[in-house]
């Protein structure tokens, strides 16, 4: 079983991105000379994710070996996205001023109600123990809209900023670089992840085409999704990137 | 493949392409925008700061024409009329007085040279005059040691012997900014030795004066400078603003320092 997941680690690096791209905001952080500032609660976001994503990559490298009910890694995904959240929402609320605070704290208080709204009434198909669309969804319309609230503000202030020197501006861009890229994903995950909506068309077709149909189409569609996902371990680093960028400016402040 | 999975490939592939164009596009705009913002509120800086220099050019083109004025009125009338009253004391015979009048008469004609001597340096000091005469340098020697002479205060020079004079606005309030803070010195610092020198280059001229009295520091000067009574080191502000250059005070426990760095513009 380490064998396995030494060679893993060995053989396939990039596998493993979620985890070694988080090492570079926390290692930044904590080597870089810093005064107080109001972007300190988002280390806590990179130091809770670099365990979260441990989790989740070895649970998907030792699938094999771990018995059935601790195969699945998706509900760590959802509390990552949901700390995300928390955290990055403090943060905005800490650097927002006036119509733009209130316009954030306005979305913030409509996210635990889709949140909780949306496993109560679709109990049936969303569980927060699968990959929660919902929750990653709303995530980036969330974060996207703090982020875009904040580079608006930078243009109405009437004083001139020097924005590539702002750690703010280069969290802003990380978040809305990463949200934009893995928004379709997240919407669309479910479709190409879950059997059940293939189950669905089945109430429509006879059961010989239904099973040709799902063999070809879920096969194709979960190859699909394994593949796709390098497209968010790619934003992650560039939003880790991005981050790192962000701390070190913090320095230079 | 099949071709309802290959739609919903392309969907998420099409989705991915079209939020990264948007992301990219309003980073453009705000890109643009931004350098727009910038650019303007640039312009409004400089605009507002030339007009705040106009403003403190002519508040010290005014003190300095004033100063010129009183400078004249003292010399041409104040010392006319001192130099008539010395003709006509003079022309009183003191040998027809007794002992005690002569006494009187003596001490009157000491008061009346001190106070014709007296008003001719003041009339000097307001007057820019002497810098012409005599340059920067010798004109800020010359101010000083009238100031201290009588022994009381030591002073030393290490003035730069080469500095030709190219701007003599500059030098006016090089001159001013000199007087008014050897003044200071004078009042508040309680100093027993003072000692000024001044280096210059092509790019820049550098005064420095030194006294072993309880001078200002940075800290203290900045807050006197707001004091509405603090009129002096007001003056000296707009002069360093007026010519680009900068002051620092600084307080060491064997002394204080004021360095005077006025860059050449033009």
């Amino acid at each position: 079983m380490f064998e396995a997941l030494f060679k893993s680690i060995i053989h396939d690096p990039f596998d493993w991105v979620e985890v070694w791209a988080t090492l570079f905001p926390i290692l930044t952080w904590f080597w870089i000379k810093k005064n107080k500032h109001e972007v300190h609660p988002t280390i806590w976001y990179f130091i809770i994710a670099f365990f979260l994503n441990i989790c989740i990559d070895v649970i998907w490298k030792l699938y094999y070996f771990l018995p059935e009910n601790l195969r699945d890694n998706n509900v760590f995904y959802n509390v990552q996205s949901i700390i995300r959240v928390i955290i990055f929402l403090l943060y905005f609320n800490r650097i927002l001023l006036g119509q733009f605070k209130k316009i954030l704290v306005f979305a913030a208080v409509l996210y635990p109600i889709v949140i909780i709204g949306s496993l109560i009434v679709f109990y049936k198909s969303i569980s927060f123990f699968n990959y929660n669309t919902i929750t990653t969804t709303t995530e980036s319309i969330l974060l996207m809209l703090a982020s875009i609230l904040y580079l608006f503000q930078l243009l109405q202030l009437d004083v001139i900023v020097r924005f590539r020197r702002q750690p703010a501006f280069w969290i802003s861009l990380g978040l809305i670089f990463f949200e934009a890229t893995i928004f379709t994903i997240n919407l669309t995950y479910s479709l190409l992840v879950n059997q059940n909506y293939s189950h669905e068309l089945s109430i429509h077709w006879n059961r010989g085409d239904y099973l040709n149909f799902y063999n070809s189409y879920q096969q194709s569609l979960n190859d699909f999704a394994i593949k796709i996902w390098l497209i968010p371990n790619l934003a992650y680093l560039m939003f880790c990137l991005f981050i790192t960028k962000a701390y070190y400016e913090l320095q230079r402040k | 493949m099949n071709y309802s999975a290959n739609n919903l490939i392309y969907i998420v592939v099409f989705g991915i392409i079209i939020m990264l164009l948007l992301i990219m596009s309003m980073f453009l705009f705000f890109m643009i925008s931004q350098r727009k913002k910038n650019r303007y509120l640039l312009t409004m800086q400089k605009m507002r700061e030339e007009q705040q220099n106009l403003l403190i050019e002519a508040a010290v083109r005014s003190e300095e024409i004033e100063r010129h004025r009183i400078a004249e009125e003292l010399h041409d009338e104040v010392g006319a009329l001192l130099s008539s009253t010395k003709l006509h004391f003079n022309a009183i015979n003191v040998e027809d007085l007794d002992q005690e009048d002569q006494a009187i008469h003596g001490r009157s004609k000491e008061l009346l040279d001190d106070s014709i001597h007296k008003v001719r340096g003041i009339a000097h000091n307001l007057h820019s005059s002497i810098l012409k005469e005599l340059g920067l340098h010798e004109a800020i020697k010359n101010f000083v040691q009238k100031l201290t002479q009588g022994g009381i205060i030591k002073t030393e020079f290490q003035l730069d012997s080469g500095y030709i004079s190219v701007q003599p606005e500059r030098d006016i309030s090089v001159y001013r900014m000199v007087q008014e803070l050897i003044n200071n010195i004078l009042k508040y610092a309680s100093a027993s030795n003072i000692s000024v020198s001044s280096t210059h280059n092509k790019s820049v001229l550098q005064i420095s004066i030194k006294h072993n009295g309880d001078g200002l520091s940075q800290e203290a000067f900045e807050t006197l400078r707001y004091k509405p009574d603090g009129l002096g080191l007001k003056n000296i502000q707009n002069r360093i603003i007026l010519l680009k250059g900068s002051i620092q005070f600084t307080k060491t426990s064997s002394g204080s320092g004021i360095d005077i760095t006025i860059p050449n513009v033009g």
